[in-house]
């Protein structure tokens, strides 16, 4: 019989949003989730689908324990932003989510390379259209900004596949060893997970995105990158010192961040690097280590993010520097976010807690001590400033305004929907960290790891405590201010126009200036276009030289 | 009064100071790990961080322009009035 693929019930719940009346989209959208999650747990590890395509037979569904860990925490929180998004999504936003979540399930129950690169470039089409949603002049800027590094990433990935085909005459996915062509997918798979420095596109688009389309994205696009980084390239070294430093570069931007959605969308980063670490050692335990601490962040970090998604809504703005007192008009919304905040923090009791543990505890066990310690630091980082700066520049404190406003600030009511999806993710977050079993059951091999030790205990509480006092000692330098941070994306967005300024200027130095009539006044020059025509002219002449160097090697 | 008789830092030293010694004591009765290492380190990690970004920001930020305070407001404040149907949540509208 054939099996149900949960990807192809969400594309064809996608097209059917799409055009279904606007009053029906929420209630669709939420059971296409629920069918979606049915049908991956109706799936048997070990069931393969395959399909005819030319001279190949290419794998569209192969589910072992490793994607169905995946592919069930992609489908829960489907339904999740389903809920939470019920009374805030558009049509095109809802059918957008669906689509990318189908995308995200495909690409992990994909057993092959070429079904793979389908759903990877599915994921972005559609994921791109989130951020789209923002409907603002911002949002559209940095939609193709994230289209025009996920081309590139696209391209480099195909080209390795590609070249490996010519090479093996394999499309199987399944461990990857180094060399030319799978250095080409190992690159568009580190791209899609935001390893430095290619990880400008997520704290740029991410807080772009709309107040529910923000949740998806953080859910599928670089979880599932480290899905296929764990299917791959697990036990490659060179990722536990690139994931040691995404984790501390995470948290130190997160630190100084002012935008609150971007301070967490540097969090991913910082979260993503632990999974790296895990992956990068490449032991049976630290691959569990690395699937946990996934999934459990697909969870407590979708609940952040609902929370300042919640503030937004309420308020609109996201401005650390623009917020605070808030917790008589929002102290809900506060407690849950905090559910959140304790999870990814790795306090006892919460989900972050059995699956950091188990993750760290991996690279240490893998003989990486000095990697160990490093993540602790960016433990420490974490909960510095989610736990402890984020809700006490918005929810403690004197209400702050923009300057351009009276002393008075509206907040609106928060859906009761949104509360729904945060009250199920606060749930869900609390039984994995009182009973782990919930998590560890999950992983694709047998877990025998005991977090709930005096040992571990003792060590977490005394980590956080000390966190705290830190905090309460330093609070005076953490205060917010309108600032912006640079990053990698400077080299692409800021340093063409400094070069084509000091050209300019230097350019009108050595000329003589012609005595000329006066003239005219010109008609405004048209508006600056979302993106720069060198960007796209630079990614289509790169895909090209690409693709041009693969035919001539292979 | 010079700063390390402010009543402030007398306080503040005085919380670290005993925080650190029931934190080692814990460990020693618990057996849990060095004596006294993860309580320094978690401390000296916050400090490394906040300070070492505090000299970063000197570097990568920059103020925020009026154009981008002028477009930061996001679709919230601009939702339509069929929203306000959907919203039943237990906190109303607040003037903070």
């Amino acid at each position: 019989m054939a099996e149900l693929h949960p990807a192809l019930v969400l594309l064809v719940g996608a097209l059917v949003v799409a055009i279904a009346p606007r009053r029906l989209g929420g209630a669709l959208t939420v059971a296409t989730g629920l069918i979606a999650l049915a049908a991956v747990v109706a799936l048997d590890s070990g069931t393969t689908a395959t399909y005819a395509f030319y001279t190949y037979e290419l794998v569209w569904l192969q589910a072992d324990a490793l994607s169905l860990a995946f592919a069930t925490v992609f489908a829960l929180v489907t339904v999740l932003a389903g809920v939470y998004g019920w009374s805030t999504m558009g049509r095109l936003e809802r059918a957008a989510a669906l689509g990318t979540a189908g995308a995200g399930i495909g690409v992990v129950l994909a057993g092959d390379l070429l079904t793979l690169f389908f759903f990877w470039e599915l994921k972005v089409s559609t994921a791109v259209l989130l951020v789209f949603a923002g409907r603002r002049a911002r949002s559209d800027a940095a939609g193709m900004r994230y289209l025009g590094v996920h081309l590139v990433g696209g391209v480099l990935l195909l080209a390795g596949v590609l070249w490996r085909l010519i090479d093996t005459g394999s499309l199987e996915f399944g461990p990857l060893e180094l060399n030319g062509a799978t250095g080409f997918i190992l690159v568009g798979f580190l791209l899609s997970a935001a390893a430095i420095p290619l990880n400008a596109w997520l704290p740029d688009a991410y807080p772009e995105s709309t107040i529910a389309g923000t949740v998806v994205l953080s859910a599928f696009t670089t979880k599932s990158a480290v899905y296929v980084l764990a299917r791959g390239f697990a036990g490659l070294e060179l990722l536990v010192w690139l994931g040691v430093a995404m984790a501390i570069f995470g948290v130190v931007y997160a630190v100084l961040e002012d935008d609150i959605r971007r301070l967490l969308s540097y969090h991913i980063i910082s979260q993503v690097g632990f999974m790296v670490a895990a992956i990068g050692v490449g032991t049976e335990a630290a691959i569990n280590g690395a699937t946990a601490h996934a999934t459990a962040h697909v969870l407590y970090k979708g609940l952040l993010l609902m929370g300042v998604g919640a503030v937004l809504y309420a308020t609109g703005r996201s401005r650390a520097s623009t917020l605070g007192g808030l917790s008589r008009a929002l102290p809900w919304v506060l407690v849950l976010y905090l559910v959140g905040a304790a999870s990814i923090s790795g306090v006892p009791l919460f989900s972050g807690f059995p699956a950091k543990e188990l993750a760290v505890g991996s690279v240490g066990d893998g003989g990486y001590t000095a990697a160990q310690w490093l993540l602790k630091l960016a433990s420490v980082g974490t909960f510095l400033s989610v736990a402890l700066k984020l809700p006490a520049l918005t929810w403690f404190g004197e209400a702050r305004t923009r300057g351009d406003e009276g002393p008075a600030r509206v907040v609106r009511s928060v859906p009761v929907t949104m509360y729904a999806a945060m009250g199920l993710a606060a749930a869900a977050n609390i039984a994995i960290g009182i009973r782990p079993a919930l998590l560890y059951d999950l992983m694709p091999t047998a877990v025998t790891f005991e977090p709930y030790t005096v040992k571990k205990l003792v060590e977490a509480t005394i980590l956080l405590s000390f966190t705290a006092v830190g905090f309460w000692l330093l609070r005076a330098r953490l205060a917010p201010a309108a600032k912006y941070s640079l990053d990698t994306d400077w080299v692409y967005r800021e340093l063409p126009g400094r070069l084509a300024t000091a050209v300019r200027t230097d350019g009108e130095r050595r000329l003589p200036r012609p005595d000329l009539p006066d003239l005219p006044s010109m008609p405004a020059p048209p508006t600056r276009p979302v993106i720069p025509s060198w960007v796209l002219g630079g990614a289509i002449v790169g895909a090209m030289v690409l693709v041009l160097a693969v035919s001539v090697v292979a | 009064m010079s700063a390390l008789t402010s009543p402030t830092l007398a306080v503040r030293i005085g919380v670290v100071v005993a925080a650190l010694v029931l934190a080692t004591l814990v460990e020693i009765v618990t057996d849990a790990s060095v004596p006294g290492r993860m309580p320094l380190f978690a401390l000296g990690a916050t400090f490394v961080l906040v300070l070492g970004a505090k000299q970063l920001a000197k570097l990568i930020q920059r103020p925020l322009t009026a154009e981008e305070i002028a477009t930061e407001h996001l679709p919230a404040t601009a939702a339509t009035a069929s929203d306000a149907s959907d919203e039943a949540g237990s906190e109303g509208v607040h003037h903070g």
